[in-house]
């Protein structure tokens, strides 16, 4: 059977003169997204990509799934490709859909004619093929206003779409057409998540981690690395930037009172990470962080790290709860990877009791020992960049990875 | 030599081999090692396990490593059942005794059904009848290991997921790298290392995610405390090599099958002999039998010659065989010979098998 994946596009059509950037991008995010499944063929007509997957390999399955996790599409359904002729088209009608229509109880008919020189009307098309499916299921009745599987009828030129209920896509804009984002990971929970939700937004993502070997481990910094591909399989593409944070973090230790390490830790970090973006053209810094999660997401402890941001910090999550970011987390599939034992930099001295209403100047006091320029000297040239893709084309190419 | 038993064990791949020797004398840390030495072992894991996945069109996680197929087999069907009371089970009357023996053992507290299959296969239709409300499993090999027959898995998934709750596991240890199948339709899957080109000791059960298994082995949480045990890695580090050489060349490899078993089945026929393995099956096992004879006098006969065969499965030669009673085809079960092809198995290596087996069948008549 000729089955070919229909994905209908959300806010996208709705940018003006800008429509074009965002459906070229899209149907790229869509080669890439149906790669590992076979050869994609994929054409972009009237505000719906078609997506055919091809090769010897091909699985289409596969195909469809990876189309769920598409931004920019609104929703999606698998069709069927049949031929002008009606008796053909309802027998494919009731073949394909079997299996939905002879467990539902009722059903209607949808047809369009983009094809007006169809020789049916799209009524006559809608009864004919109603009633040869109220006559091969028995199961079936007519139900107009809210039925359990609509069937449709897309007549194109040259050749008919059979399709049911479509599915909802993963909605949000296609990732990359909403400028550049330096996400904060951590190897927690929150992180990848808020990676997440802003390339739904149409953000590029870039990630940056901090390493404090020996008191991190190399599993800790792979764990990272997995988040990180996890995450491409919804944001393209991801760069990842491990810093080396060790001294830092002993300076600190050794010249701050202990209860202002953690704050003092995420200003360093976000300085570094500031510097970063700017470095890669990145306009803006993106955090996990919660409102009151722990010590140091209260308000105070965030307005004394915002200070010494140079970008807008975008926490996506400062006014969820834990269980809905574990939600999301399950749903993109990082949540057991995240909850893996390693320690991560910001576990590494965690104050017995820290701070959890710092003020600005308390903190520029416990930090005046520290000799900053010199700590951040250089340590972006000692960052390590690490490019991340979606897993590779799955089944049998494994040798292409 | 000419090796035509490649359903029992294959040759490990050198590349394999070379994999394993190296993970056994340079890199033998224990995964569960803190330190990175152990690491770079877990690793090594780690990448046998992305491989078979791969392989397998399956998640990473969902791969946990077993002793092998039959481990597999228990961990699916003990593991998913334990702790539950009493429903139905149901299974197929030819399957491996890897499952038919967890199927008996389980009798006593299960309602165990054994589908018969048509034309050697068993079919969704017979499946579907067999389904009731309190079904819990459903456990239906991919290849028979003793016909080659060929079952429709994802059909027969399709329709346990439409008219039940169960979950579907399938034994794929023969279909594994040889049939072009994904296996992520399915609840859980049993592979072998050893069926293509890796060492003895090592196979996996693909578990799909949200499919709960409480543990067959207990120990110290390897495999997320499912097949606990000190990980086996050498046999991983070869199982990689293996699935990396033989998973990009499988569509080739099953066409130049198809040729072999054609070929075969031809020169079976003109001797005269009768083909078991029905129409839907897989390329890389022919089997057929010689009325009146005894099969194990012929695998004697031609092991003189270097050339080795089975007699049915290698793992049941010793008894009756449960899958020709199931394809009513007993009056055969000791007369027939299981021919499997390796992948360096030449159109020449059947010639002379089939020579070799003419003279077998004239010089063993004339001892009758």
């Amino acid at each position: 059977m000729n089955e070919i994946i229909l994905l209908k596009l959300g806010e996208v059509i709705l940018k003006g003169l800008n429509r074009n950037r965002f459906e070229s991008t899209l149907v790229k995010n869509v080669k890439r997204a149906v790669w590992p499944y076979g050869n994609p063929i994929v054409s972009d007509k009237q505000s719906t990509i078609f997506v055919e997957v091809d090769g010897p390999y091909a699985d289409f399955d596969g195909a469809y799934e990876a189309c769920k996790k598409i931004f920019g599409i609104v929703s999606l359904c698998r069709a069927v490709k049949c031929s002008l002729d009606f008796a053909e088209l309802k027998q494919t009608a009731g073949d394909y859909l079997a299996r939905q229509l002879s467990r539902a109880k009722t059903f209607k008919v949808e047809a369009k004619r983009a094809d007006k020189s169809y020789r049916l009307t799209s009524p006559q098309i809608m009864e004919l093929l109603g009633e040869y499916l109220l006559d091969r299921f028995p199961n079936l009745s007519v139900d107009v206003k809210s039925p359990e599987v609509t069937v449709y009828a897309e007549v194109r030129e040259g050749y008919v779409f059979i399709h049911g209920n479509p599915e909802r896509g993963a909605g949000g804009l296609p990732a990359g057409t909403g400028g550049h984002g330096l996400l904060m990971l951590s190897g927690g929970i929150d992180s990848p998540v808020a990676g997440y939700v802003m390339a739904k937004r149409g953000l590029k993502i870039s990630a940056i981690h901090f390493e404090s070997p020996p008191y991190t481990s190399d599993r800790a910094k792979d764990k990272v690395i997995t988040l990180a591909k996890k995450l491409c399989v919804y944001a393209g593409q991801i760069d990842l930037y491990v810093v080396p944070f060790t001294e830092i973090q002993e300076q600190i230790k050794d010249n701050c009172p202990e209860e202002y390490f953690t704050v003092i830790m995420r200003r360093y970090i976000l300085k570094i990470a500031c510097g970063l973006a700017e470095r890669i053209n990145a306009g803006a810094i993106i955090t996990g962080e919660s409102l009151g999660q722990v010590a140091s997401q209260t308000l105070g402890a965030i307005r004394c790290t915002d200070e010494v941001s140079s970008l807008p910090v975008f926490r996506p999550f400062i006014g969820t709860d834990k269980q809905e970011i574990i939600n999301l987390a399950r749903k993109i599939d990082t949540f057991e990877t995240s909850s893996l034992p390693f320690e991560d930099c910001c576990t590494v001295f965690t104050p017995r009791h820290p701070k959890t209403n710092p003020t600005a100047e308390s903190v520029k006091k416990a930090e005046e020992k520290l000799d900053e320029e010199k700590l951040l000297d250089g340590i972006l040239d000692r960052t390590e960049r690490i490019t991340l893709y979606a897993p590779g084309r799955k089944y049998r190419n494994i040798s292409e990875e | 030599m000419i090796y035509l038993d490649s359903a029992a064990t294959t040759k490990v791949l050198p590349e394999a081999a070379k994999a394993a020797v190296s993970a056994m004398t340079e890199v033998f840390a224990n995964p569960s090692s803190l330190h990175s030495f152990g690491y770079e072992a877990e690793k090594i894991r780690e990448k046998a396990r992305k491989a078979v996945a791969s392989a397998a069109g399956v998640k990473d996680e969902e791969i946990v490593f077993t002793s092998g197929g039959s481990g597999a087999d228990n961990l699916a069907i003990f593991g998913y059942l334990k702790n539950k009371k009493g429903g139905r089970i149901i299974t197929s009357a030819y399957e491996h005794p890897a499952v038919l023996e967890c199927f008996k053992a389980l009798s006593p507290q299960f309602e165990t059904v054994y589908l018969k299959p048509e034309d050697g296969i068993i079919t969704p239709d017979s499946l579907k009848k067999a389904l009731t409300p309190d079904t819990l499993l459903v456990s239906i090999m991919h290849v028979n290991n003793e016909t080659g027959a060929l079952n429709p898995i994802k059909e027969l998934s399709c329709v346990t997921k439409d008219f039940s709750d169960a979950v579907f596991h399938t034994d794929a240890v023969q279909g594994f790298l040889k049939e072009n199948a994904c296996y992520s339709y399915c609840d859980m899957a049993s592979f072998s290392a050893h069926k293509t080109g890796a060492p003895k000791g090592i196979g996996a059960l693909y578990v799909k995610k949200n499919v709960r298994l409480k543990p067959v082995i207990y120990g110290g949480g390897q495999e997320k405390g499912l097949f606990c045990g000190t990980e086996n890695v050498p046999a991983a580090a070869a199982w990689t090599e293996a699935v990396k050489i033989l998973a990009p060349t499988l569509l080739k490899r099953r066409e130049k099958a198809e040729l072999l078993k054609k070929k075969t089945e031809e020169l079976l026929l003109s001797l005269g002999a009768v083909i078991i393995t029905p129409k839907i099956s897989s390329p890389h096992i022919v089997t057929a039998a010689f009325d009146g004879y005894l099969s194990e006098n012929i695998v004697h006969f031609l092991e003189k010659k270097e050339i080795y065969v089975s007699t049915g499965s290698a793992c049941s030669s010793k008894k009756a065989s449960a899958t020709f009673s199931a394809i009513g085809m007993e009056k055969y079960s000791a007369s027939s010979l299981r021919i499997s092809f390796a992948d360096d198995t030449e159109e020449n290596d059947i010639d002379i098998f089939a020579s070799a087996l003419e003279e077998a069948i004239k010089t063993l008549k004339r001892k009758q």
